[in-house]
């Protein structure tokens, strides 16, 4: 049964939506950490989001996936990583399928706005499989004031310009893959073929780990990742 | 047409005592003037920003990528040399352990990298990376001790702290790629901040007065 990590999970999943600590930064300053597993019954207009979509494996492996080629992937050290600076951030479980989580992405981001969050508050982070859909949501949504990280999401044809179905996307748009990745590469070609996007930004990083760079919560990819997102937020206001 | 490689240390930094140097983020001032350099654009034929690991750099090489529309890569080797070995050390005594550091390169000054592993591990990241990339200009985002050390080998200088960048970072120099020929010692970024941009007019920024 293809959905049988999700019929073991199902009950669980649902009394644990919701994953909230508190930690102590190492400043000392307490940061609430919330992690979520779909959008919230409340949505606060003044909180940032970031939705994170995973890689294919989770679809059939679980949160708990270990790949034979890449080792465990830290669904849950990312996703906490991710709200270490506060963001709430929703991390779904989608069973197998092929594209149609797209949708669920694009009516996320819409859901999020229609409850008056900024788009320049709202973020997706996307990995391999889960990178590729992000790109196709940019494309669907069109929005130059979200946020879209493409992790190791670009494929070999959307790279070549033969597959273009993510042409056309809008949004503030980063790529990060590894230098040695063979399934994912940086979005750079797909990202000069879109000159109507306001200055993307492609890093590429030389660790060697290949796709597996992004299996772990490990911040040479997380901290510039994290200030990237940061460095798109309108400034605060200071008072004295 | 010559193709350069230019290696740029971050400006001003955030100092923070109670967390680990390489995640040392821009200071208001860095910031500031990293983003001038990425307006000014006074070099059009770069082609790819490569960057240290460490946050002060990526923070710059994300300022300069944004702006120029150029690819960067990350690269963990061009780390700043490694002082984990003592952590943070006050103005005074950071001073002498770097004095102490270019007059000894073969030796490590309490568990630092010596100045001639940091050399050869700079040196080895930038010929490498300049070697496989065939087209335009290259532009190394980086830090002071390991940008010396690289100026000292390419210049044919031995290692010695009076070819030490100046004080606040943001500095250049240029090597020629095929020849690895120097083309200048250290100059700052408000000095390029008056090049002329690829339409010729000369930019009017900061100290270009």
């Amino acid at each position: 049964m293809t959905f049988s990590f999700h019929s073991r999970l199902t009950g669980v999943l649902r009394l644990a939506t919701t994953i909230a600590l508190l930690l102590a930064a190492p400043s000392g300053h307490a940061l609430a950490q919330t992690v979520l597993r779909d959008l919230p019954e409340r949505i606060s207009p003044d909180t940032r989001y970031i939705l994170y979509v995973h890689g294919r494996i989770i679809e059939t492996e679980g949160p708990e996936a270990v790949s034979d080629r890449f080792g465990p992937y830290d669904f849950r050290g990312i996703t906490e990583a991710l709200s270490s600076r506060g963001h709430v951030v929703i991390a779904e479980l989608r069973g197998p399928g092929g594209l149609e989580y797209v949708d669920t992405i694009v009516g996320h981001v819409r859901t999020l706005q229609g409850a008056g969050v900024p788009a320049e508050n709202i973020t997706v982070v996307g990995f391999s499989k889960g990178g590729y859909m992000t790109l196709r949501a940019a494309r669907e949504l069109r929005e130059p004031d979200v946020s879209f990280a493409i992790l190791a999401g670009c494929v070999a044809e959307a790279v070549a310009g033969e597959d273009l179905s993510a042409d056309g996307l809008d949004g503030r748009l980063l790529s990060m893959a590894d230098s040695s990745d063979d399934l994912g590469f940086p979005c750079t070609p797909l990202f000069a073929r879109n000159v109507q996007l306001s200055s993307p930004i492609s890093m590429v990083f030389h660790e060697g780990s290949g796709h597996g760079l992004f299996y772990a919560a490990d911040p040479v990819w997380l901290t510039p990742l994290m200030d990237w997102i940061d460095s798109g937020l309108p400034e605060p206001e200071h008072s004295n | 047409m010559k193709r350069l490689a230019r290696y740029l240390t971050h400006p001003q930094v955030a100092i923070d005592p109670n967390i680990p140097i390489p995640e040392w983020g821009l200071s208001q001032i860095g910031f500031a003037r990293a983003q001038s350099l990425a307006q000014a654009r006074p070099w059009p034929n770069t082609t790819r920003i490569v960057s240290s690991a460490e946050r002060k750099a990526i923070e710059t090489a994300t300022c300069l990528a944004a702006a120029w529309q150029c690819p960067m890569e990350i690269r963990s080797q061009m780390h700043e040399n490694d002082r984990s070995a003592t952590g943070f050390l006050p103005p005074y005594a950071f001073e002498a352990a770097a004095d102490r550091f270019f007059a000894a390169p073969h030796e490590s000054f309490r568990g630092w990298e010596t100045a001639e592993a940091a050399q050869a591990r700079i040196l080895d990241e930038a010929l490498e990376y300049v070697w496989h990339h065939p087209e335009g200009d290259v532009l190394f985002i980086g830090h002071g001790a390991v940008g010396t050390l690289l100026y000292c080998a390419l210049a044919g200088r031995p290692i010695d702290r009076q070819y030490d960048q100046p004080q606040g970072g943001g500095n250049w120099f240029s090597f020629e790629i095929e020849s690895r020929q120097v083309s200048h010692h250290w100059r700052s970024i408000d000095d390029a901040l008056c090049v002329p941009n690829e339409k010729g007019a000369t930019r009017a920024v900061g100290a270009c007065a």
